[in-house]
């Protein structure tokens, strides 16, 4: 079937496989190779991207769900602001997530800080810390996030 | 442009753009595939079994009535393919403390986005988290054919076989707003119980007067299990507050011989869980400590 949507702010008509998924697609028909895939049925979460600026597991989309959709991944990301205040303020609060789910942090973080440039612990948990990950700490997490919310916010009044 | 080496699919998408169009599709086609957020569908075995025909799929996506959340004084009415997340946007000061609690702790917050309350209450298998809050709160289900609609308490729609008729679907939720001084929901996914074990809990309580005017009660197990006794809750209600504990030892007994009668036969974790957190709640709130109460 032929899918429209759009994709990294970029409108996109695909001829695919209404049943093939979110990850597949974004790997063999944009060769976009940053988004992860891990358990392919909604639980890690590493496969995230944001769905018209909502967070959701990529691996549970089918492409017919495509349609008249816009899908952001952390390769049209990288070009933000926004993107260089939550590295910064992963490193400042000592947060160093791996390859494996740095992009899909990154946009939950975003997704996150969009609506809430001072989250709660609570609001941490449900947006971002349910993306699996055994190797860092909740507390580094909030720091990062933390930080990355005071940069935006500062750069939001120029300063 | 992208570009696919493979492109022959035996799946075939529709996506109406109204529900009256949705529905005379649904009605010609009833054998299509509802598909609201896809969560649970893109994992069943009836989505993976290897196609031999077209099978024909009806996207709910482009259905703005379909996701329309609406409020009036004594109900919220919540369009069947609605979002989980949207409809906690509708916020805590508003949703019912368990229903908030229960739609916070589905799946995680990128499944929340997709999966919908509609297909949570049309796939029986994933009635554990949601139903019984839902079931409490006396919620009702609009059902909808091409040739008419009707409304259904939720408890009528939970007995059905099979739940929908053929060219039916569910298309709005209706979640009165009635007023409960305790409300609790209590949802056990522990590895150190496993999968098979898995239950929710949800109570909810109104007192006046020193009084307990009603209380509520409900269990959900895997499989689309679930377990209420008004016999139980008849018991409970109209009791002056606080209870005491003499008055509890009944109440526990009644609830085991409850557990023992239920089929298919509930494992010991789910009994011990089930006993001793209705023990737990009764305790807490309805015994000496209920002058706490706000
Ligand atoms: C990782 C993960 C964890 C989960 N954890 C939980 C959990 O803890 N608790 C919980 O309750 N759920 C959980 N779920 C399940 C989730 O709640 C369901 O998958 C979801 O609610 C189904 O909604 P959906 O919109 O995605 O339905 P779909 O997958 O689109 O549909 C599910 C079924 O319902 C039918 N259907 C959908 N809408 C309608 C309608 N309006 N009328 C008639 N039939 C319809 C479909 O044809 C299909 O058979 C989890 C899912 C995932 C992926
Ligand atoms: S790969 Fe695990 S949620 Fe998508
Ligand atoms: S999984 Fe990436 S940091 Fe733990």
């Amino acid at each position: 079937m032929i899918i429209d949507f759009t994709l990294n702010g970029k409108p996109e008509s695909l001829t695919v496989p209404a049943e093939k998924r979110l990850p597949d697609i974004l790997r063999e028909d944009f060769k976009l190779t940053m988004t992860s895939t891990g358990c392919r049925r909604g639980e890690c979460g590493v496969c995230l991207v944001l769905l018209n600026g909502r967070p959701v597991s990529s691996c549970l989309i089918p492409a017919f769900r495509l349609r008249g959709n816009s899908i952001l991944t952390i390769e049209g990301f990288q070009d933000n602001p926004e993107y260089f205040d939550i590295i910064q303020g992963f490193l400042i609060g000592n947060y160093e997530p791996c390859e494996h789910c740095l992009s899909s942090r990154i946009l939950a973080v975003h997704a996150l800080l969009e609506v809430n440039l001072r989250p709660t612990e609570q609001e941490i948990i449900e947006n971002v810390a349910f993306i699996n990950c055994r190797c860092t700490d909740f507390s580094s997490l909030c720091a990062g996030i933390a930080e990355a919310g005071r940069l935006k916010e500062a750069r939001s009044h120029g300063r | 442009m992208g570009a696919s080496g493979k492109h022959l699919s035996l799946v075939q998408v529709h996506y109406p753009k109204n529900l009256p169009a949705l529905l005379a599709f649904y009605q010609k086609n009833p054998r299509s595939l509802i598909c609201a957020g896809g969560t649970s569908l893109l994992q069943s075995p009836v989505w993976n079994a290897p196609k031999e025909t077209i099978q024909d799929v009806i996207s709910l996506s482009q259905i703005p009535e379909l996701t329309h959340i609406s409020r009036t004084e004594s109900y919220i009415e919540v369009g069947a393919a609605a979002p989980i997340s949207q409809i906690l946007g509708i916020g805590r000061h508003v949703l019912s403390a368990a229903l908030e609690s229960a739609l916070t702790r589905v799946a995680n917050g990128a499944v929340r986005n997709l999966a919908t309350l509609g297909g949570s209450l049309a796939f029986s298998d994933r009635w554990l988290s949601l139903v019984p809050v839902l079931l409490l709160l006396d919620v009702r289900l609009e059902l909808r054919r091409q040739s008419g609609g009707e409304w259904v308490p939720i408890a009528k729609f939970l007995e059905r076989h099979p739940l929908f008729r053929p060219g039916e679907m569910l298309t709005r939720i209706r979640i009165p707003l009635e007023e409960w001084n305790v409300q609790h929901f209590q949802i056990y996914k522990s590895h150190a119980f496993g999968p098979l074990n898995q239950l929710s809990w949800c109570a909810l309580a109104q007192a006046e007067k020193g009084y307990l005017e009603r209380f509520r009660m409900a269990v959900g197990a895997p499989a689309g299990l679930i377990i209420r006794n008004r016999e139980l809750e008849n018991t409970v209600s109209g009791k002056k507050l606080p209870l005491s504990l003499k008055e509890l030892a009944p109440l526990q007994e009644q609830l085991q011989q409850t557990l023992e009668n239920v089929q298919p036969r509930l494992s010991f974790i789910q009994k011990q869980l089930m006993t001793r957190t209705t023990y737990w709640f009764l305790l807490r709130y309805l015994t000496d400590l209920w002058e706490d109460l706000p």
